[in-house]
């Protein structure tokens, strides 16, 4: 475990995120992450819904804006150069939609096109994910045609369509049937051996265990614990991550309620 | 079931908004936008300097400027440019004269007037300020004729009130605020039609298509009460939307037309008094209601055939201009509530509430508008109950063409 | 912009392939709109015929009316349209005083009516009679033989007859001068509500109108020898061509058909590309692109505007298909049976900077939406917002001047109309233009934020997104702003139209504190913090010097007010007649007790005014805006509160001013002060109550500011150290 940060691919420093309610007044949605995931590795952040997970990537993706702390996505910083981080960044999330009257191919080359991709080099991604991704079927008609599965390998393609260094997934698997998932798990893995950084939330903890070579676990806004699984097996003395998850979630309210 | 529907749709702040906030909002600010405006307009109108070309002899242009160019409090002054007597009277060289600005509007005074050789006044009428120049011009010859028969009648020791034989005077039978509600009638009973109509689009769309959109459709047909009571519930819902609309929308413009007309009092003769006509908004209620169960049955049931809200809207577009069509003619002169005309529906709401407003409804016609609006109403609701317990229409994913209409109502 | 033009390609493809919505939204308007602008046109005319064809019923009394003077009017009259005339004795209705007069002619016109039994039983049993006498009726038979005289006595036989009301009450009566100075009086009696009895009234009129301008020929010929004002009523000539002239008519709706049609067409686009991306989820993903989002939203702009455009060309093709086919009846258009000048058509070109105004406002409107269904809600706000501008075209005695054409949607619509007119002046034009292309930009600048990913996305939802409720207790005070203006607006003028004295107390009284107490009350803590009413209602000690500062500068502010009422006057000046019959105020005025005076135009305004605005609203707009903005609020609400745009500056000023006096002293009392002196000195002034203002020492009251003014350099006292939790 070298933690050297020139392979660093994604870095976040004490991020964190202050909304307002009038109901509830300051809602602090994420109180302060730190994570670090290197070129080539699946990171996957755990949590129950509402932990912050969501904004926590919106922000690395430049959606939001942090209220403080910083990230760096490729070594560069969200905030200063919003669009540069963009064009390194794949995003997908599982409630992520298409356009329903565009084809596969058309979403493809619209896409591209806003990444700068032009002409044949345009022409030869899109011709790259047909054949990755197993397009051809059918990627020549209207997305609103197109079963889930066969949608969530168009918006795949799409989303790596540029080969970005890093990927962003938002609870990819999260309303997908069997198959799609299965395929989205497979796909994830897939970009391991590609070199990619991969970043996924998720609160299936079978998921997780398989896929992840590190382990995030994010409870009310902040990150409890972060590690390979062995790694977390030793911090917790637990061995299954169900019971690593419930341990680390009652130290974290035990704690709170003391302090 | 009508409740658990109000309630979910008054918690869509939307609806809330568009039910409540903007009928109470958009009448004051249209008639205040108004009202100002007419103001402002009026006031430059008359504070505007005009010039007016007057071509005569030297003598009979002296007597011309001094009785045209006569200061009046509060109004513009006409400006005399006295131009030579051999100005041509040909109309292209005025135009440009005109067009040039040279002046507002030209008078020719040929020497020795008379009848057969009168005074000539051009103009443009697509000038406003030619238009302004124009009436000035009229309103004050007028005058300057008016002083000279007077003048002449003194001279001559006849009173000059013998020189108009026939005198006129128009009086209404009614009291001030009638015509106030006479222009309330040409105003409300479509709006009453419009809103109700409106009133129940929304409501309509969403509780059908939409539901079958967000797919809970199939959530509500499994619950334990008969299927009649929730499709009646339904459009119970919508039919309570639309008459909470319409009232406010029809107390909101009675308000403020009245206090805002009222700035405009003094302009012209008098603005007429208006006031909220609680009496005819009370006796309509019945009937508005009614109205508004065969509307919301029919767009309910129309909307129903429609697999999402964009389509729904798609669909009841032309239906609401069915609606509005006859609520438009309806404010023809001459138009009024008779055996025949109470037998159209629509029609016969319209013609009711104007007959009501200005007083002029008689017992016969109205129970006759009563009951056809009755019969109406539940034949839409039959029609509509019959649409949305089809099971092809209910658990259709797609929207049903208006085609097969007939079909699912002849089937079971 | 190669991202704008991308975003246009492929926002376009897709609302192309949307046959059913691209169908009803762009080729259904474009039938439709002929359509509805013809039958209306036809619906008017036939209207218009068919009361022209109806026989009228008229009841007559010309027994005191010489003969011939009476003849030559029925003649005239039954010249006019189908009319039946019945003789009636109106003796009674000569007799009596107006307001008797009223009920009288009421029950003959009506002679079943119940409500005339109960105001005249007499009357109503002589309206009977009246009404009995259908044997005198004849419809326009030849002129000349005057009704018949009915006979009495059998009138009751049909008294259980629904009886059909009359239309007109014709009385005539001739005086008692030697016949060649003798005059005859018509009185029209007719009931203003009925369709029927306008006509007829119409009808009379203008028969007597021809009979009296011959008779009066007559009498000068006669008594004068001749008329003295001869040649004096002048021929008019219209120098305007047949082309201007259609085109004045056709700019009177013209530029409505273009803006709704463009509407018509944009919002559907504007929908689809916002709202429609919101449903279809596809919004976050594009956001994560690396292109500016600006660019995206400004392809998304030019999308609307092409298929704005493209509606707006349909429908223009085909009104000029259907005018030049003859298929449409320009005349009922109003558009000129010969003379429409398609070349000047080219003045559409004006408006194209409005077109993409709108469109910027439907992208604003429709971006913000999270449904179609929200999005379509707000069209019907934004139709208004458009419509109402654009109908100053209606007014034929506006016409363009520099002030017009800088005014959104007003002035391209007059620019249109003088264009369609051909005498539209290219500097003018070019300034609607280029005004209009400043409006746009505004909007566009603020496009970006559209899809700005804090306001879209946020925290799971609008509701908690930052930027939007970061300013909770700016947002609760103009909303709470907007309130209080409606509740003024709706519920206190009405009151005040019932009862001057009642309403004022209602107002200021009653409406206004409650409204400061509720502004107050919900106005928006962080978690934890008290509720905290007084200092919610600005009631605070301020410093002396401070009320003292406030009370210093009222002599020049009062001064102040006059010079720009003067100055307002001949920039906006008040139409005659508009003062004393609006105003009611001043007649008050010049009848109240000064103390009555004082009391509800200085004392309650200055105090409850100040509470609501100064108080309670600019409390809370403190918590979230800047000075700027909270000043700007409150001028403008001050300003609308009033209700009238001669108002608008004066107060408008006021309320700026005393927004700053507010929060410099962070105080309403201070405002209070200032605000009472002020009206006070103004109303009082005005009814002439104050003797000192005309003293030569008063002159120099003014200069009393600087010092005054020079007060509020002291620094407020320190916000107490509350709450320290």
């Amino acid at each position: 475990m070298t933690d050297s940060t020139s392979d660093s691919a994604i870095r976040a420093e004490g991020l964190a995120k202050t909304f307002h309610d009038p109901q509830r007044g300051v809602v602090e949605a994420v109180k302060g992450v730190d994570l670090d995931c290197r070129k080539g590795e699946i990171f996957g952040l755990l949590g129950p819904n509402g932990a912050g997970k969501t904004t926590t990537l919106r922000m690395l993706s430049t959606i939001l804006a942090p209220t403080s702390g910083r990230a760096l996505i490729d070594g560069i910083d969200v905030a200063e150069d919003p669009l540069e981080v963009r064009r390194r960044l794949g995003f997908l999330s599982g409630s992520t939609g298409l356009y329903p009257r565009l084809t596969g191919r058309e979403t493809l080359r619209y896409f591209g096109r806003l990444h700068g991709l032009e002409g044949e080099d345009l022409e030869a991604a899109i011709a790259r994910a047909f054949d990755a991704f197993d397009l051809h079927s059918f990627g020549d008609g209207r997305c609103e045609a197109l079963s889930t599965g066969q949608k969530q390998r168009v918006s795949i393609a799409r989303a790596v369509l540029h080969d970005p260094p890093v990927l962003i997934l938002d609870e990819p698997t999260t309303g997908l049937d069997i198959m799609a998932s299965s395929d989205m798990i497979q796909f994830i893995d897939s970009r391991r051996e590609a070199g990619t950084c991969v970043l996924f939330s998720t609160h299936i903890l079978s998921e997780a265990e398989r896929l992840c070579d590190r382990i995030g676990i994010v409870y009310d806004g902040r990150m409890l614990a972060g590690g390979s699984l062995d790694e977390l097996r030793a911090i917790t003395g637990k061995e299954w991550l169900e019971e690593i998850f419930r341990e680390l979630v009652q130290r974290a309210d035990t704690g709170e309620g003391a302090a | 079931m009508a409740r658990k529907e109000l309630g979910e749709s008054f918690r869509d702040r939307q609806t809330l908004l568009y039910t409540f906030v903007l009928p109470l909002c958009m009448y004051p600010a249209m008639f205040w936008v108004m009202v100002q405006g007419v103001l402002v307009v009026q006031g430059q109108k008359q504070a505007r300097d005009v010039t007016v070309g007057v071509v005569a002899a030297a003598e009979t242009a002296e007597a011309a400027r001094a009785q045209l160019a006569v200061d009046e409090e509060g109004k513009g002054r006409i400006e005399i440019v006295a131009l030579p007597p051999d100005t041509s009277q040909q109309a292209e060289v005025i135009a440009d004269m005109i067009e040039a600005e040279e002046a507002d509007a030209l008078l020719f005074l040929p020497e020795g007037r008379s009848d057969a050789a009168p005074a000539a006044l051009f103009f443009d009428s697509t000038s406003s300020q030619s238009e302004t120049a124009r009436g000035r011009v009229i309103a004050a010859l007028e005058r300057w004729t008016e002083e000279l028969r007077h003048e002449a009648a003194d001279a001559r020791d006849i009173d000059p009130e013998a020189l108009e034989p026939i005198l006129v005077q128009t009086r209404k039978i009614n009291p001030r605020k009638d015509e106030g509600a006479l222009m309330l009638s040409l105003l409300l009973p479509m709006l009453l039609v419009v809103m109700c109509v409106l009133g129940a689009f929304f409501p309509a769309v969403d509780l059908t298509a939409g539901e079958k959109e967000r797919q809970t459709a199939e959530t509500t047909l499994l619950l334990p009460i008969p299927r009649l009571g929730m499709h009646l519930g339904k459009i119970f819902a919508v039919c309570a939307t639309s008459m909470i609309a319409t009232t406010l929308n029809l107390l909101a413009l009675g308000l403020s037309a009245g206090h805002l007309l009222g700035q405009l009092a003094g302009l012209g003769d008098g603005a007429p008094k208006v006031e909220l006509p609680i009496g005819a908004l009370i006796s309509i209620a019945p009937l508005a209601a009614l109205f508004a169960f065969f509307v919301s049955a029919v767009l309910t049931g129309v909307a129903s055939l429609a697999a999402s809200f964009k389509e729904g809207q798609a669909l009841l577009g032309p239906v609401q201009m069915l609606f509005m069509l006859p609520a438009m003619a309806t404010n023809l002169p001459g138009m009024e509530l008779t055996a025949t005309t109470a037998l159209i529906p629509v029609v016969n709401v319209s013609l009711a509430f104007r007959g009501l407003l200005v007083g002029s409804a008689s017992a016969g016609p109205l129970v006759t508008c009563v009951l056809s609006l009755t019969a109406t109403a539940v034949l839409a609701i039959w029609f509509s109950v019959r649409l949305l317990s089809s099971e092809e229409v209910s658990l259709s994913s797609e929207t049903i063409p208006l085609a097969r209409l007939f079909r699912i109502l002849r089937s079971r | 912009m190669k991202t704008s033009l991308d975003v246009l390609r492929v926002e376009l493809l897709q609302l192309a392939r949307d046959r059913r919505a691209l169908f009803s939204a762009i080729v259904l308007p474009a039938l439709l709109y002929p359509l509805l602008f013809w039958g209306t046109g036809a619906l008017r005319s036939v209207g218009e015929k068919t009361m022209a064809e109806r026989t009228l019923r008229a009841l007559v009394d010309l027994s005191q009316a010489d003969t011939e003077t009476a003849e030559a009017f029925l003649a005239g009259l039954v010249d006019q349209g189908p009319i039946s005339l019945t003789e009636v004795d109106a003796t009674r209705l000569k007799d009596s005083d107006s307001e008797d007069a009223q009920d009288i002619a009421r029950a003959l016109l009506r002679p079943t009516s119940p409500g005339a039994a109960e105001t005249s039983p007499e009357a109503a049993s002589e309206a009977a009679e009246g009404a009995g006498d259908r044997t005198g009726d004849r419809t326009g038979d030849g002129a000349g033989d005057r009704p018949d005289q009915a006979p009495i006595g059998d009138e009751r036989s049909s008294a259980g007859e629904e009886l059909e009301p009359f239309d007109v009450l014709i009385v005539g009566m001739t005086d008692d001068a030697p016949p060649d100075v003798a005059r005859t009086s018509f009185d029209l009696w007719y009931d203003v509500k009925s369709d029927d009895a306008r006509e007829a009234m119409g009808r009379a009129r203008g028969a007597l109108r021809d009979l009296g301008e011959a008779r009066s020929a007559e009498r000068r010929e006669h008594l004068l020898g001749g008329d003295p004002g001869a040649g004096l009523a002048p021929q008019s000539t219209d120098v305007a061509s047949e082309a201007d002239a259609s085109g004045a008519r056709l700019g009177m709706w013209l530029p409505f058909v273009v803006l709704l049609v463009l509407i018509s067409g944009g919002a559907y686009a504007a929908l689809a590309v916002f709202a429609g991306e919101r449903e279809a989820g596809t919004l976050e993903t594009l956001l994560v692109q690396p292109v500016p989002h600006r660019s995206i939203a400004m392809g998304k702009l030019l999308t609307v505007f092409v298929a704005g455009c493209a509606t707006l060309a349909m429908n223009l093709g085909s009104l000029v298909v259907c005018a030049a086919s003859g298929l449409m009846d320009m005349e009922g258009m109003g558009g000129g049976a010969s003379g429409m000048a398609y070349g000047r058509l080219a003045s559409l070109l004006v408006e194209l900077p409005t077109c993409l105004l709108l469109c910027a406002v439907l992208c604003l409107v429709c971006g913000g939406a999270r449904t179609f269904r929200e999005g379509q809600l707000l069209i019907f706000p934004v139709t208004l917002l458009v419509v109402i501008p654009t109908a100053i075209v209606l007014r034929p005695e506006v016409s363009l001047t520099a002030l017009w054409a800088v005014v959104p949607f007003s002035g391209s619509a007059l620019a249109l109309r003088e264009g369609l007119e051909g005498d539209l002046k290219l500097p003018l034009a070019a300034l609607v233009v280029i005004s209009h292309l400043g409006w746009t930009w505004l909007a566009v600048a603020r496009l970006g934020q559209v899809l700005d990913a804090e306001r879209v996305i946020g925290g799971g939802g609008d509701r908690k997104s930052e930027g939007h409720l970061l300013q909770a207790g700016g947002r609760h005070g103009v909303r709470w702003g907007f309130v209080v203006l409606m509740s003024v607006y709706l519920v206190a003028m009405s009151v005040q139209r019932v009862d001057m004295d009642m309403g004022l107390w209602f107002t200021f009284w009653m409406l206004l504190p409650a409204l400061a107490l509720a502004i107050a009350w919900t106005a928006p803590r962080t978690e934890g913090e008290p509720r905290r009413l007084l200092a919610g209602l600005g009631l605070r000690l301020p410093r002396p010097s401070h009320a003292l500062g406030a009370l210093l500068v009222v002599p020049a502010l009062a001064q102040g007010a006059q010079r720009l009422l003067e100055w307002q006057s001949k920039a906006i000046p008040l139409p005659p007649g508009a003062a004393e019959g609006g105003l009611e105020l001043e007649a008050i005025m010049g009848s109240a007790s000064p103390m009555w005076l004082f009391f509800f135009f200085a004392l309650s305004p200055g105090l409850f005014e100040e509470l609501v605005f100064r108080g309670a609203l600019l409390n809370a707009m403190k918590r979230d805006f800047t000075w700027k903005r909270i000043v700007f609020w409150q001028a403008l609400y001050f300003a609308l509160v009033h209700a009238s745009i001669y108002r608008l500056l004066p107060t408008g000023i006021l309320g700026a001013l005393l927004a700053l006096i507010a929060l410099r002293s962070r105080s309403v009392l201070p405002a209070m002060l200032m605000h009472i002196g002020y009206n006070g000195l103004l109303v009082l002034g005005t009814a002439e109550y104050l003797t000192f203002t005309g003293e030569p020492w008063f002159a120099y009251a003014p200069w009393a500011a600087i010092p005054g003014a020079a007060l509020f350099l002291i620094p407020p006292r320190a916000e107490q150290p509350h709450a320290e939790r």
